[in-house]
């Protein structure tokens, strides 16, 4: 089921299904693989706890950025006692998300436009989507009520739903207003769960370099979420990702 | 997300090899360009367009997506080339295979155990 991908109408009509299965024998990793952010993070968290060279820190936040040209010196300061304390590291990398501020420290600006529109992600359990024949990524294609709807893990996980919405509107009157869209969205009667309904930008920004001098950017600190969740949630391809020992912080 | 777990995945072979003796310091500028290069060759414009197909009227299609359609229903190449989604935004550097660490496997070509 989460090996398909169709587009479809708001009215259920199917525009066209295509099975993953199809790419076997034409690349290495042919199945995208459906996950949730936070269950890559506990992955990621896991591997980091399990492997001496890493040391992880909660509740710290960069607060200065210095480097010269044999490495970086980050202060950063913890949350809960407010002392700083500096960290020397050969290289850092500031995978700080879309308001990084290892990216600002650096002087890197985003490129790019931001979409005048307005988005909004929610997620749901407890709705039959496989009954009315959703597969494990769809686009609903309408021009007002387009949405992309996904799995984001196995049995039991929440499906994400998101589409745009009119401008202007509060956190509060997104969260009353999304009921409505979703009753068109979602087929027959049965109930479901909104379970967390948010409210985003949507970017096609990219930062103008990855790198500068011993500091690089990774991830939404250098390319915010761009819109399509096709290309957000679908999938960690080949990511053989190595580590190693940065004497500081990652 | 992807786009972000593929920079990790460069980025760490990159430093890996930098920091290893492997590769000189401008592997990471490589690291650089070929990342934004996937976003101005690849995500960017992939994703203005997934959006522009997501808010078209399915009953008013223009012959280039009327087309699309009929492929992705008909044509076998043309779905396999509009699945690869994902799995053409990483970057593959060229560079020798890094040392491995102590305790780490090779296992079928893959490194486990990191």
């Amino acid at each position: 089921m989460g090996y398909w991908r169709g587009y479809r109408t708001v009215d259920g009509k199917t525009l066209c299904e295509n099975n993953y299965g199809l790419n076997v024998g034409h690349m290495k990793y042919p199945f995208p693989a459906y996950c949730g952010q936070h269950e890559l993070a506990a992955i990621i968290q896991r591997h980091c706890q399990d492997n001496p060279h890493f040391k992880l820190r909660f509740d710290t936040e960069m607060v200065a950025l210095e480097q010269d040209s044999t490495g970086v010196n980050v202060t950063v300061k913890h949350a809960q006692t407010g002392k700083t304390e500096v960290l020397r590291a050969k290289y850092v990398v500031g995978a700080d998300g879309g308001r990084s501020s290892v990216r600002k420290a650096i002087g890197v600006h985003l490129e790019g436009f931001t979409w005048d529109e307005t988005f909004v992600a929610t997620n749901i359990l407890d709705f039959p989507f496989e009954k009315y024949g959703f597969r494990g990524a769809n686009f609903v294609v309408h021009p007002k009520h387009w949405a992309v709807i996904a799995q984001t893990g196995g049995d039991g996980s929440p499906w994400r739903i998101a589409f745009g919405i009119e401008k202007g509107l509060t956190p509060e009157q997104v969260r009353e207003k999304a009921p409505e869209h979703l009753k068109i969205l979602l087929p027959g009667p049965d109930p479901y769960r909104l379970i967390q309904c948010n409210q985003y930008s949507v970017h096609q920004r990219c930062a103008t370099t990855f790198k500068v001098g011993k500091v690089l950017l990774a991830g939404d600190a250098a390319v915010p979420p761009l819109l399509s969740p096709c290309l957000c949630s679908i999938g960690c391809t080949d990511s053989s990702i190595s580590t190693i020992p940065l004497e500081g912080l990652d | 997300m992807t786009t972000g777990i593929t920079d990790a995945a460069c980025l760490g072979d990159a430093l890996v090899a930098v920091m290893q003796g492997i590769a000189d310091d401008s592997l990471l500028q490589t690291y650089s360009d070929l990342r934004r290069k996937v976003f101005l060759d690849i995500s960017n414009p992939r994703s203005i367009e997934a959006k522009r197909k997501a808010q078209s009227d399915p009953d008013n299609l223009s012959d280039a997506d009327k087309e699309f359609y009929r492929k992705m229903n008909e044509d076998e190449n043309f779905q396999i080339e509009g699945m690869k989604g994902s799995m053409v935004l990483q970057t593959l550097l060229d560079i020798p295979q890094p040392k491995l660490e102590n305790g780490s496997k090779e296992v079928n070509g893959e490194i486990a155990g990191m």
